[in-house]
């Protein structure tokens, strides 16, 4: 590797970061490696490959990846790429094979990744490759876990266990699937892949501001507040109108609302409350989790409303509403982000349902949200090449006296708080820093 | 709803100045998004009517799968009012389209009361940032009221629908 300009841990102060984190090319190249390339990172959920067979196959950054089932009901997760001349084995997506069959050569593999066969086998007396001694399987990566169904993968095998490093952000995804009354979601509705024109980290941060909502979503929220005061009680019930209400929400709302900065850069923002707690709830689902848990701890697991949740760096899940996003960087200034939705299983249609009108509304890049974030992003990309001045301010909240560490290692932090950007750079200083 | 596309046997039943006047009511529609006349496109539905942009090619609904829009009346007002308005970070620069429109079929489907219109278009969105286009089909639901339309669906198949997709800044 060519000798690096800068030291990556001068680029993170205490309350500020060097632009050059958004813009460098370099640096980019590097968080592939060390970031992207040295922690656990989402890859899917088991749910995207069912039956023995199922693959489904995406990145982690750069590095194509192959998620597998096997006869054996093992998911494997191998390196998307033909142990013969490197071809890539399936293309992304989904799908269902007996054998992965190479598209140049016709090398077959089976779904546990041995080299079953290849023609004219007969030229490789040499001994170098012989199907069935082992082999020439298809690259395994080095560590593969999962967590309730969301699988994790990292590409360097020095990771804390899945658990440990998850920490307390454990609770938000336990949230997220105790809202099933059968404990159990599955990926369903579609996804959305929307293509941006920024750097990956302003994903990660964005999704925990809570300063920017009132400002870059008025274009949606005052229409909806609009029409909303012209109609009466029953249509205010509308789906769309609530979901839309909160966007305008005041900063104290959002303060109180408050977060947890964690361990490895993971946090969530809104705990008692959050965009998502005024909802209307569908009788039947109330009737339904009643009969799974009780009512007390049904109490708990939905009065439980954390906004967006970060698995440090790359997955954003919201568990009151089950859907969750990816970041997919692709270069220092483009990044495509994914929404996968889930069902709950156990739950009427009206959940998905509610799921699938959020993600219309918010994710898609045609909807009534997403693309004005996206503007603010390309907004960011062109100031941040300016290059006075140099720093950019995360100092907000960084002297509040609550925020202090509890049992778990989570910190308590107020809504509007920078601590979670303090957080992921800290853990971006601390993963860049490694050889 | 399942959308169904005209069938062969069926556009041979639709007379000359029906698939005229369907063909002008398009070209109509298309000019209004061009022109940035939201509200009055907006006139162009039915109550009932839904502008509908799936996220997948063989996509049945807009309830149980997520769509990139899928607009009711309700929606529709949102967004026209967002598009008006001076509020959007991503409309704050003038944001231009042009389209156009061929290869129209169309079909009388005498049961539901309306004529299925199906076409190809070709569009382009130009915003500060760049210019970009898009590629597809519409597929329209049309009730007759008098001599004129009024559209019960529009949905608008993406040809790279498959792919990832970039800001869709005014309407298909």
């Amino acid at each position: 590797m060519a000798v690096m300009h800068f030291d990556p841990a001068s680029l993170v102060e205490a309350g500020r970061v060097n632009h050059a984190v958004y813009t460098d090319p370099e640096i980019f190249d590097l968080e592939m490696k060390r970031i992207f390339g040295g922690t656990w990172v989402y890859v899917g959920h088991d749910s995207q490959v069912p039956g023995a067979g199922d693959y489904y196959a995406t990145s982690i950054a750069d590095q194509p990846v192959l998620l597998v089932r096997g006869k054996d009901q093992q998911l494997r997760l191998f390196y998307n790429r033909c142990t013969h001349k490197g071809a890539q084995l399936v293309n992304e997506g989904s799908g269902t094979v007996k054998a992965f069959r190479c598209a140049y050569h016709g090398w077959l593999f089976k779904d546990t990744g041995a080299l079953h066969s290849i023609p004219a086998p007969g030229g490789y007396d040499c001994g170098t490759v012989c199907p069935g001694d082992g082999s020439h399987a298809l690259e395994p990566v080095a560590r593969f876990g999962s967590y309730r169904g969301f699988l994790f993968a990292s590409l360097s095998p020095n990771v804390p266990e899945l658990e440990q490093w998850l920490g307390p952000l454990r609770s938000s995804l336990d949230n997220f699937v105790d809202r099933a009354p059968a404990g159990r979601v599955e990926v369903a509705g579609g996804v959305l892949r929307y293509e941006h024109d920024c750097n990956w980290k302003f994903f990660v941060e964005n999704t925990l501001d809570a300063l920017h909502p009132m400002v870059v979503h008025q274009s949606a929220g005052r229409p909806a507040q609009i029409l909303s005061a012209r109609l009466d009680n029953q249509q205010k019930t509308n789906f769309v109108l609530q979901a839309l209400a909160p966007f305008t929400g005041s900063y104290s709302f959002y303060d109180a609302m408050g977060g947890r900065v964690m361990p490895h850069g993971h946090a969530d923002l809104g705990g008692k409350a959050s965009i998502h707690s005024d909802y209307d709830e569908d009788p039947d689902y109330l009737a339904a989790m009643h009969a799974a848990y009780g009512p007390e701890r049904t109490t708990e697991i939905l009065s439980l409303s954390r906004n967006n949740s970060v698995a440090y760096p790359s997955l954003m899940f919201k568990a009151p509403i089950q859907l969750l996003r990816i970041i997919r960087p692709v270069a220092v200034d483009r990044t495509i982000l994914e929404t996968w939705h889930f069902r709950l299983v156990g739950a009427p249609e009206s959940k998905l349902r509610r799921t699938i009108a959020y993600s219309t509304l918010v994710n898609s890049p045609a909807g009534m949200v997403g693309p004005d974030d996206h503007e603010v992003y390309r907004a960011m990309q062109r100031g941040l090449t300016a290059r006075k001045p140099e720093w950019v301010e995360v100092s907000r909240y960084m002297a509040d006296p609550e925020a202090v560490a509890g049992e778990d290692g989570a910190v308590p932090v107020k809504g509007t708080s920078d601590a979670y950007f303090r957080g992921q750079f800290s853990a971006w200083a601390d993963l860049m820093g490694r050889p | 709803m399942t959308v169904t596309a005209p069938t062969i046997a069926k556009i041979a039943d639709i007379d000359r100045d029906t698939h005229f006047r369907i063909g002008q009511f398009l070209f109509r529609e298309a000019d209004l998004l061009d022109s940035g006349e939201w509200e009055r496109w907006n006139d162009l539905f039915a109550e009932d009517g839904i502008y509908w942009v799936p996220s997948s090619a063989d996509q049945h609904d807009g309830i149980d799968q997520v769509s990139l829009a899928y607009d009711d009346a309700l929606l529709r007002a949102i967004r026209v009012a967002r598009q008006g308005a001076d509020l959007a970070a991503s409309l704050r620069a003038p944001v231009s389209s042009s389209r156009m429109i061929g290869n129209l079929m169309a079909s009388h489907e005498e049961a539901q009361g309306f004529y299925i219109a199906r076409s190809r278009f070709s569009m382009a969105q130009y915003a500060d940032w760049g210019t970009r286009t898009f590629h597809g089909s519409y597929t329209h639901y049309l009730r007759p009221v008098g001599d004129d339309f009024r559209i019960v669906l529009k949905r608008v198949d993406l040809v790279n629908i498959q792919g990832s997709i970039g800001d869709i800044l005014t309407i298909l």
